[in-house]
């Protein structure tokens, strides 16, 4: 209990990351309660059509009438639900790879690594399209799978040099001294040290993966489901011609101010993690 | 009575490359060595950086594996062992290391730390047992009150009680052997004593081993006072035998130069200590070391023969002694010294 | 000349952090003679390396010399302005690091590092004249020359990095040579050797020296005075003799005789008991009563004493019951 104090009270003294942390419980709300307090905007209503704010459509109409606010609320749980599988897939992956290479090393690592260095090498937003076009994506599931398959190598490496500089420390040859089991070294003696770096990650993988989501939604490579944000854009763009002016515009900016508030967010508050998690800063 | 550990001609010899393209060193950090310990026993290994005693300890607690030659405890050669018996050698042989801050997991608290080993070795079953049982090894370690310990994190602690919890968590599995690397040289001096004096209890009380590796022969005399001592140069003993013997009547010139740069805390007879005219300061790479006795350039008695030779261990009375003159060399005193 | 180089007035350094305020070395007053080698032995949390700091006025945040002087001359360098302290710096005062075996920069070669340090400093030597000197100084602390010269830092042992650094401290021929843990991580042998060079450099140049340990072992063998520093503060100043001999707080003597030595009696020695204390939290009076005899007896009150009083003469103490400990 008192970690969870000192960490929120780290927290609370970082004030960019106090701001991050206030913007995702924002966000996270919006998600889980959203949908329940405001309707969905499923009438049709061609006359209220790309209305600008009012009292009534408090961001406006989109080119059906349909209520703009509405839209960002209920969307907004499918896009973290496929952020946060993406990252969840993405830290897993690239966890095993990371820490196999680094505690087995030999063949096995110069394997792994090559075919990490492979991957890192080809960029993974064309390959998410074609797996898009050739994976019939319906779910949060697959859709988080296809975001992951191609992003873990960086953070694999990153792993595996983590705990190849933690393989050295005297506190792990003491482990080994006294006996205890590889499964007790790497679960509960290394991986509380890299804690904060597998923290930090998994938020900028999330960052990461509801921009590529986003983008392949736009693209129309996803018809995935209509109320997530990047189908907003693509509503936007193609059937209100919203990037060339027009009331439209709110309509447009929505969804991509959400996206830039959500990555602020993200940014900000994973600054503050480090410090929160390093029980070293904690307990000052 | 069988000895607890042996190395019989153990070798650890690294291999060493300067560049990518240079050739490979082979850098012999422990060479034809061979050591008894008995149970109960302490034993003092001696000598500067780069002799090889840090080597023997990673050996003798099974992290190094010897190049050549073996490392038998309890009879067993430790490298053979498989399964169960390896297990069992694991438990009874421990090893407390030079820095405290280090050799304890940053991310986890004492209690964390320390109840780890208690249960793979099924020395606890629960909570309550592994906390009673280490609030039972910290006091008999000094940690008083040790409630106050335990859920703390190493950074929140001071250098001297993390040695002790060191020494603690060595205890906690009843190793019949500890391996102790430097564990007072990053200590306040004030406090070394202490630590010494507890490690020289637990052996008393409980009849564990210890082998004492260190560079600082004053606090040898505090631990192994009944024990033995071997010095190391260049991977190789020296001289070897009765700790209080040993450093009283030293025969090898370069245990003779030692203990002329010990610094003594009494001034006059700080002033009054000359040392040993080394031909030479600094220490020879320990990859190109040279032919004969690995001393020889800077021993200032060195003869033709120790240019060509390496002097095997010679019995002189209750010692061993790697020297060829070492009838001839002058006896070394405290007294004599001052009188220069 | 004064006879005092160096002189530390009432210096107070404290560090702001989260917890509270540290103060890390509290009323420090200390002169240095000139021409004497003045040893200073503190354990850990004592003060004595954040002190050192303060002569070249490098006190590493968040700390801050927050009263005090410190006079060089006579003249006080916290007034000094960029300029002076330029000169000051180096010319006047060298320091010798703690662990400068690790300061020297890895990437370039250590006669580059002369060069740098002679230009950082002074402008009127020429690079032969430094290097010449440079060759000089190697050649005093026992090296070969042209080998150290062209080499890179990791070519050297650690015996031959620290004599580069004394080697390079007189670069500039400094009358004060400060020194922090000169021969810590460093083996016995060369420990001694360099002792012996620095009592050498003292007896040739005539250079000042103040040298800081938390060995007190090692005072005995070139030390004229010292000086003991416990949880921030100065408690005793004297001839070394008379502070080994006949020392006038608890603290000196406890210290003394439980440092491990070579020739005493292994069943002498006594470890100081307890630990020191919390420098944030500091417990009002005597920083040393918990831990001291006459305290813990009943013989002494355990009243603040921060002032050096001069017990006799040449010798201060800061214990108020010093008249019991001398013998």
């Amino acid at each position: 209990m008192s970690t969870i104090k000192s960490f929120f009270r780290v927290i609370n003294r970082n004030k960019q990351a106090f701001a991050g942390l206030i913007i995702l419980l924002i966000f996270l709300f919006m998600a889980l309660v959203g949908p329940y307090i405001i309707p969905p905007a499923t009438q049709t209503n061609y006359a209220e059509r790309l209305q600008l704010p009012s009292s009534k459509h408090l961001l406006g109409t989109d080119y059906a009438g349909r209520d703009t606010l509405s839209q960002f609320v209920h969307g907004s749980r499918n896009v973290l639900v496929v952020a946060f599988l993406a990252g969840l897939f993405t830290l897993l992956i690239a966890f095993v790879i990371g820490t196999v290479s680094g505690v087995v090393g030999g063949t096995v690592d110069a394997i792994l690594m090559f075919i990490t260095n492979i991957i890192l090498t080809v960029p993974s937003f064309p390959i998410m399209m074609v797996l898009s076009m050739v994976i019939k994506i319906s779910d949060p599931v697959t859709f988080g799978l296809v975001l992951s398959i191609w992003s873990w190598a960086g953070l694999a490496r990153a792993i595996r040099s983590q705990i190849l500089s933690l393989r050295q420390r005297d506190f792990i040859e003491a482990s080994r001294v006294l006996g205890l089991s590889l499964p007790h070294i790497i679960f509960a003696e290394m991986l509380p040290n890299i804690t904060s770096y597998i923290a930090i990650n998994f938020i900028m993988i999330m960052r990461g993966a509801i921009t590529a989501s986003v983008g392949l939604m736009v693209l129309g490579l996803v018809p995935f489901s209509s109320t997530h944000w990047g189908m907003m854009l693509q509503m936007a763009i193609s059937n209100t011609g919203a990037l060339y002016g027009s009331s439209a515009i709110i309509y447009f900016l929505v969804p991509v101010l959400g996206i830039v508030l959500f990555q602020i967010g993200c940014l900000f508050f994973a600054n503050g993690l480090d410090e929160a998690l390093n029980p070293r800063l904690r307990t000052q | 009575m069988e000895p607890l550990l042996e190395l019989e001609n153990v070798n650890m010899i690294f291999e060493n490359r300067a560049g990518l393209f240079a050739p490979k060193r082979m850098v012999g950090a422990v060479v034809g060595v061979n050591i008894q310990l008995n149970p109960g026993e302490i034993l003092a290994v001696v000598g500067e950086s780069g002799c090889g005693k840090t080597t023997i300890g990673k050996m003798v607690t099974g992290l190094f594996k010897p190049t050549s030659g073996r490392i038998k405890f309890m009879g067993k050669d430790i490298w053979s062992l498989k399964g169960r018996d390896f297990f069992e050698y694991r438990k009874s042989v421990q090893m407390v290391h030079q820095d405290s801050y280090a050799a304890l997991n940053p991310a986890r608290t004492i209690y964390q730390s320390l109840s780890a080993p208690l249960f793979r070795h099924k020395f606890a079953k629960d909570k309550k047992e592994a906390r009673a049982r280490l609030e039972e090894l910290f006091n008999m370690v000094g940690l008083t009150p040790p409630e106050q310990f335990l859920d703390k994190y190493p950074h929140q602690l001071s250098g001297g009680q993390r040695q002790r919890i060191l020494l603690a968590r060595a205890l906690s599995v009843q190793p019949k052997l500890i391996v102790a690397d430097e564990p007072v040289s990053m200590v306040d001096v004030s406090l070394r004593i202490s630590l010494l004096d507890l490690m020289a209890d637990m052996n008393s009380k409980f009849n564990v081993a210890f082998i004492y590796i260190t560079h600082d022969l004053a606090t040898a005399r505090y631990i192994a006072t009944h024990g033995r001592i071997a010095v190391m140069y260049l991977g190789k003993i020296v001289e070897t035998g009765n700790l209080n013997k040993v450093l009283a009547e030293p025969r090898h010139p370069y245990l003779q130069a030692l203990l002329s740069a010990v610094p003594i805390p009494d001034p006059k007879i700080a002033r009054a200590m000359k040392p040993l005219p080394l031909r030479s300061l600094d220490m020879p790479d320990p990859a190109d070391p040279p032919q004969g006795c690995r001393f020889n350039p800077r021993c200032p008695y060195a003869e033709a023969i120790c240019e060509r030779e390496e002097p095997p261990l010679i019995q002189l009375g209750d010692e061993l002694v790697a020297c060829h003159l070492v009838e001839k060399i002058p006896k070394w005193k405290w007294t004599e010294e001052a009188t220069v | 000349m004064a006879e005092n180089i160096l002189q530390f007035k009432n210096v107070t350094v404290e560090f702001k952090l989260h917890r509270g305020v540290l103060r890390a070395v509290d009323r420090a007053s200390l002169d240095v003679k000139r021409g004497e080698i003045l040893g200073v032995v503190g354990e850990s949390g004592s003060g004595k390396s954040t002190l050192a700091s303060t002569v070249l006025n490098i006190v590493s945040s968040p700390g801050e010399i927050s009263s005090g002087e410190i006079l060089y001359n006579g003249k006080d360098i916290l007034k000094l302005n960029d300029e002076e302290l330029r000169r000051y710096r180096w010319n006047d005062v060298a320091m010798v690091f703690q662990a400068a075996q690790n300061s020297m920069n890895p990437v370039i070669k250590i006669k580059e590092q002369f060069l740098e340090t002679a230009a950082a400093h002074n402008i009127h030597m020429s690079d032969n004249d430094v290097l010449y000197k440079a060759r000089r100084l190697l050649e005093y602390v026992r090296l070969e020359a042209d080998q150290v010269l062209n080499s890179y830092p990791h070519q050297l042992s650690g015996g031959m990095k620290q004599r580069t650094i004394i080697a390079m401290s007189l670069l500039l021929d400094p009358k004060l040579l400060i020194l922090d843990e000169p021969t810590t991580a460093l083996d016995v042998i060369t420990q001694a050797y360099i002792m012996d060079i620095l009592k050498g450099i003292h007896a040739d140049l005539g250079i000042t020296m103040m040298f800081l340990t938390h060995d007190v072992s090692i005072m005995g063998k070139i030390a004229d005075r010292m000086a003991v520093m416990y949880a921030g503060q100065v408690v005793e100043l004297g001839t070394v003799d008379d502070v080994f001999y006949n020392s006038l707080h608890p603290y000196t003597k406890g210290l003394i005789h439980a440092a491990p030595s070579l020739t005493d009696d292994v069943s002498k020695r006594r470890p100081i008991p307890g630990s020191p204390p919390d420098l944030i939290n500091l417990p009002p009076g005597c920083r040393f009563a918990k831990r001291c005899g006459f305290y813990n007896a009943g013989f002494c009150s355990g009243e603040e004493q921060g002032e050096l009083i001069e017990a006799k003469p040449g010798h201060f103490t800061t214990c108020l019951e010093w008249e019991r400990m001398d013998a």
